[in-house]
């Protein structure tokens, strides 16, 4: 092996306040522990701060309730499920650059577990801003597992995903699809049912 | 309201549901006045398409009265008059502002199920199982058209709803068909089917400059709609060796383009009934594509085969080596539809098209159970099914 390899793989993942601004039009750190990107036809700037207003976040993180904010660096999450299930915590932001990147964590003794970061780039051909997005979530007692997985019907990774294209919808057309609270014919009147 | 539900394989029933109502800023109520029954509705029918739910409301040929409108909607009134396409778009994203409706990055709140299964979700469509969104559809007396100003096409008054329903489906797509066939004057077009979006396709292909243009099919009533508009036809019932055939009417040459406007119902299809059984299948799975072998096979030497026919899985033995032998091009996709209606309008208006020939069936909403029946079982005289509504 030589030098240029051995010394990848001696290299340990970077704290994200420690890395350094993308390449134009890259989306990814190499050690970013999820790949997740999504590109949004809005301007950088724009998407940022719609980000660091983390009350905005509610609008289209899924059974988000709440994001409270506490301070400028401090913000009380508030999950509930549609059965009722509520999970609340508070995150602090431990990295900041603007325009580029968020990382926040909750604070210790919370009772769910969870950090995140969200970086901004550059989409090439003027497409506008490539964000990606890494959250984790652990919870001893299993809470935020069982909440993940009742969310999404599978996993993290896919509620991430959704939580992306959420985003995206709602910054480029200002709305988030949906089709609850249509009509079907699961509900049917019964005396009129044929 | 009444409403088209269906209920499982070949089962579909009027069911009385509740009114649709806003949901979004830039959605609009539309009172159906008309709404026809597609041969993609066909698939539904036959229980072949995953992620349908029990109840779930059908249709996407759909026009009517607008009746409310949601405040992000701009251009469109209560009153007008539109055609609402079948591809939901959201006008904003990348692939909208390119024109290329049914790639549309935000319309479908499911978008995760075809992400995984086709690696990109496209646009969401109307009455056409969850995978694609799961929007209620046009076959009910009211309906409920997300992005309003971008998915509706307002329709001048004093022309007749059969001249324009088309607009929302069939007629974009046969034209779609037709230009991605890259027809130059004097060209000859093949198409495989002579259902609906064929019947559109011989026109267009006309209507581009195509000298000749040559429908295969087994529905003698079929074909004679189509030789109506010029074209020739062959009952591939007689007919042994279709490649030979065509090479001999093309005198040796192979049509210049070949339309599958069969899709994946030529032998009809085995697409898992769920996502979780596609993934479970995969490799096993296989549409059954006998149109498109057949197209492959008889296109000529850097010829363009078209695809407006359905496919919705994993295609088995498709002579590739034939398409890479000859240089094909392939061109293929749900239709843009919103790009196509307004310059469609125009041709009917201007009156070089009219559309309305294809309707064999005229029924009220109550009936629709019996027009799937028909267009099922009987597609030798039910070409098209148009139920009247308001």
């Amino acid at each position: 092996m030589n030098n240029q390899y051995r010394n990848l793989n001696q290299q340990n993942a970077v704290h994200a306040k420690n890395k350094r601004p993308l390449p134009y039009g890259r989306t990814y750190h190499s050690d970013d522990v999820s790949r997740f990107a999504v590109t949004i036809g809005k301007p950088i700037e724009e998407v940022f701060n719609f980000w660091r207003n983390f009350q905005n976040l509610s609008f289209f993180m899924k059974d988000l309730k709440e994001v409270e904010v506490l301070s400028p660096t401090l913000t009380r999450w508030v999950m509930e499920l549609k059965n009722g299930v509520k999970a609340t915590w508070d995150a602090e932001v431990t990295a900041e650059r603007k325009n580029e990147m968020i990382s926040w964590k909750s604070l210790p003794g919370s009772e769910v577990e969870t950090d995140g970061s969200v970086w901004f780039s550059p989409a090439p051909q003027g497409k506008g801003c490539v964000v990606s997005l890494v959250m984790n979530y652990s919870a001893p007692g299993g809470k935020v597992t069982e909440f993940i997985t009742k969310l999404t019907g599978e996993d993290g990774d896919t509620l991430m995903q959704v939580n992306l294209r959420r985003l995206k919808a709602f910054l480029e057309t200002g709305e988030i699809p949906t089709t609850e609270g249509q009509p079907n014919g699961r509900e049917v009147i019964p005396e009129l049912k044929h | 309201m009444k409403a088209l539900c269906w209920e499982g394989k070949y089962s579909v029933e009027i069911r009385n549901v509740p009114d649709p109502t806003i949901l979004n800023p830039q959605d609009a109520i539309v009172k159906v006045t008309s709404a026809a029954i597609c041969g993609s509705d066909l698939h539904l029918y036959d229980g072949y398409i995953p992620t349908m739910e029990k109840g779930d409301i059908l249709g996407h040929e759909t026009m009517g009265e607008v009746v409310e409108v949601g405040v992000g909607v701009k251009k469109l009134k209560v009153g007008d008059r539109i055609v609402i396409p079948f591809d939901i778009s959201c006008g904003k994203c990348h692939h909208c502002r390119e024109e290329e409706y049914s790639g549309c990055d935000n319309s479908n709140p499911n978008a995760i199920m075809a992400d995984k299964l086709y690696g990109q979700s496209g646009a969401a469509l109307f009455g056409y199982s969850h995978m694609y969104g799961g929007y209620a559809g046009g076959q009910a007396e009211y309906i409920r058209v997300p992005y309003a100003d971008t998915n509706s096409l307002v329709i001048p008054k004093g022309i007749e709803d059969d001249k324009v329903l088309f607009l929302s489906d069939i007629l974009p797509t046969g034209y779609m068909a037709a230009e991605n066939c890259n027809i130059k004057r004097g060209d000859t077009v093949a198409i495989w089917g002579a259902g609906p979006v064929s019947q559109m396709a011989v026109r267009c292909a006309f209507l581009k400059g195509a000298e000749r243009v040559i429908v295969l099919d087994h529905y003698e009533a079929r074909l004679r709609m189509a030789a109506l508009a010029g074209a020739e036809t062959i009952n591939f019932d007689e007919c042994d060796d279709i490649t030979e055939e065509l090479k001999f009417l093309t005198g040796g040459r192979g049509p210049d383009s070949c339309i599958d406007a069969v899709g994946m119902e030529a032998h009809g299809h085995t697409l898992p009934a769920s996502l979780d059984r596609v993934k479970a299948a995969v490799g096993l799975a296989t549409d059954r594509p006998n149109a498109l072998r057949q197209a492959i096979q008889a296109c000529k030497k850097g010829g363009t085969v078209s695809i407006p026919g359905v496919y919705g899985g994993f295609l088995d033995k498709v002579p590739f080596g034939a398409a890479f032998g000859k240089g094909l091009t392939f061109k293929m996709g749900q239709t843009h539809t919103q790009k196509y209606m307004q310059p469609l309008l125009d041709l009917i208006l201007a009156g070089k098209i009219d559309p309305s020939f294809v309707i064999t069936h005229k029924l009220n909403l109550e009936d629709a159970p019996k027009g799937y029946r028909m267009f099922s079982d009987e597609k030798n005289d039910c070409i098209k099914v148009v139920l009247k509504v308001h």
